[in-house]
């Protein structure tokens, strides 16, 4: 069977409630080489990785509304920012980027979360907290830490669970089911 | 599962061996497994191993030729065209070319190319007009020839120095 040599990529999820320990340098490193060599469109590379363990900026940052307060509490936030050239094609490649920091974290051991400021006011005053440039386009940062639970801490948690692969398959055309 | 496994690099050249029917069960598991923004899972994914398909969707620009000859690919089909599902477009298909190369396979992504060769995508893969569908992503056993697609393009990556900031904007290391 194959699904053991995958398994582990199935179950990574998105963690928001850390242990209060740093991440080891050592980990931050191998994170950040995750980061570097994804692939993004035409190797274009449109990013820039700001590494936060600042505790004011990360609480300035979870203020930036209420869905976004457990940011607060997380030993490292990586920011992605993105060059601000081609908002569709740079949208891309933050999910991609992202995910790898996901599926790293859980590598090494640690969980991975995501936060998205919010609206455009909400980027604008993100990127005055960290000091981005305004014409770069800053719209998430990956929170990185050991996992104490896999529980959604948010006011408003999502469902879970996904789609049953009936309803997201088709095989050799739209709507057509496996032969 | 080793951190090294995540250096997964896209695969354009592969085998004619066709992928087995476990592969595709799990590598659809994983995408549907996927997160997306507030559990959206705002896709479909168009299984294609129909030679004609293929050969057709090869054929939308002359990049695209070296599709003619995978054994598989995975169109994904998103709800809507906006950025946030752009960015879960992403998502999936880093988890695919991750699972691909886990499973001892190689993947790598095609992209139709503008709106008219979209659109022409669509009308093969029977896909309805109001659903965006911009790439797939094709799956084989990799050879070890070179990549039609990378050849073309700077290889390698920026340094670290020139990538990452701490605390702040411009910041280096503490």
């Amino acid at each position: 069977m194959l699904a053991p040599m995958t398994k582990a990529l199935r179950k990574v999820r998105q963690i928001r409630q850390y242990a209060n320990e740093p991440v080891s340098a050592d980990a931050l490193v191998q994170l950040l080489e995750v980061a570097r060599w994804t692939g993004s469109s035409r190797n274009s590379q449109p990013w820039h990785f700001l590494v936060i363990t600042d505790r004011e900026k990360l609480k300035r940052i979870s203020d930036l509304r209420p869905n976004i307060n457990w940011v607060a509490a997380a030993p490292l936030a990586i920011a992605i920012v993105l060059d601000g050239e081609s908002e569709m094609s740079e949208s891309y490649d933050e999910g991609r980027v992202t995910e790898r920091l996901l599926i790293a974290a859980h590598m090494l051991g640690l969980g991975g979360g995501t936060a998205h400021y919010g609206t455009a006011e909400h980027q604008a005053a993100a990127k005055k907290i960290l000091g981005i440039p305004v014409d770069r386009a800053a719209r998430s940062v990956v929170t990185i830490g050991r996992p104490t639970s896999a529980k959604d801490p948010r006011p408003n948690p999502r469902k879970g669970g996904r789609k049953p692969l009936s309803e997201i398959v088709s095989y050799e055309g739209w709507g057509m089911s496996k032969r | 599962m080793a951190i090294e496994q995540l250096r997964v690099r896209q695969i354009r050249r592969f085998s004619r061996d066709p992928v087995s029917d476990d592969a595709i069960a799990e590598l659809l598991q994983i995408a549907r497994w996927t997160g997306s923004w507030a559990n959206s899972q705002p896709w479909h994914f168009v299984v294609i191993r129909d030679r004609d398909a293929l050969r057709r969707i090869s054929e939308l620009r002359p990049p695209m030729s070296w599709l003619a000859d995978v054994p598989l690919a995975i169109a994904i089909v998103l709800d809507r065209a906006g950025t946030s599902q752009a960015y879960d477009e992403g998502r999936v298909t880093e988890r695919l070319l991750t699972g691909a190369h886990m499973l001892g396979l190689g993947a790598g992504v095609a992209w139709f190319g503008g709106d008219a060769e979209d659109a022409e995508a669509k009308r093969i893969l029977d896909i309805p007009a109001g659903r965006t569908a911009r790439s797939l992503v094709a799956i084989g056993h990799p050879t070890s020839g070179k990549d039609p697609i990378l050849d073309m393009l700077p290889v390698g990556r920026k340094p670290l120095s020139e990538l990452v900031s701490y605390d702040r904007w411009g910041n280096a290391k503490r």
